[in-house]
């Protein structure tokens, strides 16, 4: 697959297939597999809807389109891409395990604070049936930052350079829907195949809070996994 | 814990011997700048480069008219290069006087599925600026 993709990228000279096939590459690249299949677990946890399962599919792709287009925008514009992109290939993948860590244990419930904001917190991501927009969307807006070493050599040494070469603004917009693709195509198998089991089970009112229970320790192994691989 | 040193010179030299090197005209230096924590790929490039230039260049590399050095950004003999350079990220250059060639893209793309194909485009880049 891989290879089949970096063939088709050096044969090709029409720069919005450029912009896909370097986002289909980011897709299968290891990190941002790792927060798509994160991704994935957290907007599947609504089983028992189907739509709100493919749409958070289309809503967490929408939060990469803008932070890798707001991103891309900022050095078009001719910020420090230096200085960015140093700083987002540097710490990017640091914040990760630690974010999901705080994120997976806010959706278990496991800490009561009785700090007004933690515990507002803390419901949230615990509420069961709330439509939840805003936090796959900045789900997806945060792991689009998280460049790990080959997704920040596509994206900075790549697709920015084709950005601004051709002042192709819609080329960032191809590139992320392209890494939302796997998390489209599951958001989709969940919703309109899998979604039976979520009925059969809904009638087992546990299933739905122990799946949820399932995604957040899914969260904090995943977090664990970075923070051991980055910062030992 | 990560506590790496990647700053490897074919040629044993110090990145200060090399901005001596640097400087006399003919002397052809190769450098890979990368992350302390750095992934298949990224590895890849740098053997790779290690090989062909071991393979295609050994006589060079003996009498130090090529040299190969790899810096960790997050260290500071790469941080200094990488400043002397201009360089942000990973990448692989090749430094000839006051020319420059990146090669950083044709390493990602090609160093762990085609091997031979980044060989031979080092290759080319090499002859041409020896």
């Amino acid at each position: 697959m891989e290879e089949f993709l970096s063939n088709l990228y050096a044969n090709t000279s029409v720069p919005i297939v450029s912009a896909l096939v370097l986002g289909l590459l980011t897709a299968i690249s290891p990190c941002p597999m790792a927060t798509n299949i994160t991704a994935i677990g957290f907007i599947g946890k609504d089983l028992a809807n189907k739509n709100r399962v493919f749409y958070n599919g289309l809503i967490y792709t929408l939060g990469r389109t803008v932070s890798y287009t707001v991103l891309a925008l900022i050095l078009f514009y001719g910020a420090d891409q230096l200085k960015i992109s140093g700083v987002f290939q540097r710490y990017g993948e640091k914040v990760i395990g630690p974010l999901l860590i705080i994120i997976g244990i806010f959706m278990l419930g496991v800490i009561k604070l009785n700090f007004p904001a933690f515990k507002k917190l803390s419901e949230r991501y615990q509420n069961r049936n709330k439509f939840n927009f805003w936090d796959v969307f900045i789900l997806g807006l945060i792991f689009a930052l998280a460049f790990c070493p080959y997704s920040g050599v596509l994206y900075f040494g790549m697709l920015i350079p084709l950005t601004i070469s051709t002042s192709g603004l819609h080329l960032p917009i191809a590139f992320a829907i392209a890494t939302g693709i796997p998390v489209i195509i599951f958001a989709w198998v969940i919703a309109y195949t899998l979604s039976g089991v979520g009925n059969l089970y809904k009638k087992i009112k546990s299933f739905e809070f122990w799946f949820r229970k399932v995604v957040a320790v899914l969260f904090i192994g995943i977090g664990v996994y970075y923070v051991i691989a980055i910062w030992f | 814990m990560l506590i790496a040193v990647f700053v490897i010179a074919c040629n044993a030299q110090s990145p200060k011997d090399q901005n001596m090197a640097n400087d006399r005209d003919g002397d052809l230096q190769v450098y890979y700048f990368h992350f302390t924590k750095r992934c298949a790929t990224c590895n890849a490039v740098e053997n790779e480069t290690r090989m062909a230039l071991e393979t295609f260049y050994s006589d060079q590399v003996k009498k130090g008219k090529i040299s190969f050095t790899s810096l960790n950004l997050e260290e500071e003999d790469g941080k200094a290069m990488a400043q002397e350079l201009n360089v942000s990220g990973q990448t692989l250059l090749l430094v000839k006087g006051n020319e420059m060639v990146n090669l950083t893209n044709d390493g990602f793309m090609n160093a762990r599925t085609k091997p031979d194909k980044f060989h031979e485009i080092l290759k080319s880049n090499i002859d041409k600026l020896l």
